[in-house]
């Protein structure tokens, strides 16, 4: 059985280094495993006709991207918005691609993707793709075990025509270190890189807009 | 938030943007008008009606419209926080939209409803407005989000246009602007929606701004 997956990255950082591609080759794995193609798409430079010939001949479509103020980063929402127009002008396929969102974000809560993982359903609705599932991380796509777990059993279970099982989000819901220590080594690891930029504390706190009064 | 009357507003329709009495007015506003190519009309007739009972209630207003300004898509490369902090390294009009969203004690955000969120003409300004946070992270009630740059943030105003009645994408709309307003500091927080082809929108925007800026 020749199946086609179509992974479409929507971080600015690109399919090679940023966290979004890194999670998307976890969850694929076992879908290359059981014989699937997978192909990538970057959707800050996808060419439009290859994006939407792309869509039309895949079986399933991840779209895997950052968090952007509560929802998809402009250049992913501007992708969406042609699909949808583009699908609209397409006759009705007997079978409609399978879409599945994997969305990560900068805070340690993976609950905060809940607006966007409402947004990412309403397009495949509109874009005539059957839900399939979706999957939030946390801090920004830190891998763990339990991550590492989750994205393959969602992987397992998309190669075989199943959708993300609830046991997903079950492994993926729960904050990866408790808050207080994110919060503390984040705010660290902050200073220290400002540091190696020659700024001070002080300097990272700059005010350069004037408020009002 | 009091009201004062009696400015007389200029438009300067050479610019990019717009700026109603800009420097007189006790109150700003900030409008980032997302109209898309396809929802042009109706956004800017909802932009005009707001900033001129905007005008009407004595505030001065700075408009961006979106479509036709050209702003490079955020990085992620958050040199707005460790190298050149506060501001974003790309000088384009997203830092001129930044520095206005801080003066301001609201912003109002016009755009068509887009699967229950923002255009991208909207979002292109939005995503560039993380340099008004600290990296810092903190809690805020039970979450953790970023801390506040500023003192002050201005309230949000979401005015979404749809073609028709959709209680789903009209839900999503609302929470992401309480989730926005969480983020960005807005301590009221409002959404607004029209419908393609309603004819008295005048009095629904005036309505949402009094609830928003406690008229």
């Amino acid at each position: 059985m020749n199946r086609d997956a179509l992974v479409l990255i929507g971080s600015p950082k690109g399919i090679e280094k940023s966290a979004s591609a890194r999670v998307s080759l976890v969850l694929t794995e076992p879908l290359e495993t059981a014989g699937w193609s997978v192909k990538r798409l970057w959707l800050y430079d996808a060419d439009e006709d290859e994006l939407l010939t792309s869509i039309l001949s895949a079986d399933l479509i991840i779209l895997s991207s950052p968090l952007y103020f509560d929802s998809l980063p402009a250049p992913v929402i501007r992708r969406m918005e042609v699909v949808v127009e583009k699908r609209r002008r397409t006759p009705v396929e007997e079978k409609a691609p399978r879409f599945v969102s994997i969305l990560n974000c900068g805070f340690v809560e993976p609950k905060h993707n809940e607006t966007a993982q409402r947004i990412c359903r309403r397009f495949a609705s509109r874009a005539r793709f059957e839900w399939y599932g979706s999957i939030s991380l946390g801090c920004a796509g830190a891998m763990r075990r339990r991550i590492r777990r989750g994205l393959i059993i969602a992987g397992e279970a998309l190669s075989k025509g199943f959708p993300v099982p609830p046991k997903v989000k079950r492994l993926t819901k729960k904050p990866l270190i408790p808050r207080l220590a994110y919060i503390v080594g984040g705010n660290v690891t902050w200073r220290r890189i400002a540091k190696k930029n020659g700024l001070s504390k002080g300097d990272l706190l700059a005010q350069p807009y004037k408020p009002r009064p | 938030m009091s009201r004062r009357s009696g400015t007389i507003g200029r438009v300067f329709a050479d610019r990019i943007w717009q700026v109603y009495d800009s420097d007189m007015a006790d109150h700003r506003a900030v409008i980032l008008n997302g109209g898309t190519s396809e929802s042009a009309s109706q956004a800017d007739s909802v932009c005009e009606t707001t900033a001129g009972l905007l005008e009407r209630l004595g505030w001065g207003s700075s408009i961006f419209r979106m479509r036709d300004l050209d702003i490079a898509p955020c990085k992620g490369c958050f040199h707005c926080w460790i190298r050149t902090p506060g501001e974003c390294i790309v000088d384009d009009p997203a830092r001129e939209i930044a520095r206005e969203f801080i003066r301001s004690d609201l912003a109002v955000f016009i755009t068509p409803i887009v699967f229950g969120g923002y255009s991208h003409e909207l979002k292109k300004g939005i995503d560039r407005l993380i340099p008004v946070l600290l990296p810092y992270f903190t809690f805020v009630g039970n979450e953790v989000h970023h801390v506040r740059r500023y003192r002050g943030y201005p309230n949000l105003l979401g005015i979404g246009i749809l073609p028709a009645r959709d209680p789903e994408e009209e839900a999503i709309f609302s929470q992401l602007l309480l989730r926005n307003s969480i983020n960005m500091y807005a301590l009221g927080v409002e959404a607004c929606i029209i419908y393609a082809g309603e004819g008295e929108i005048s009095a629904k925007i005036e309505g949402k701004l009094a609830e928003v800026i406690g008229g």
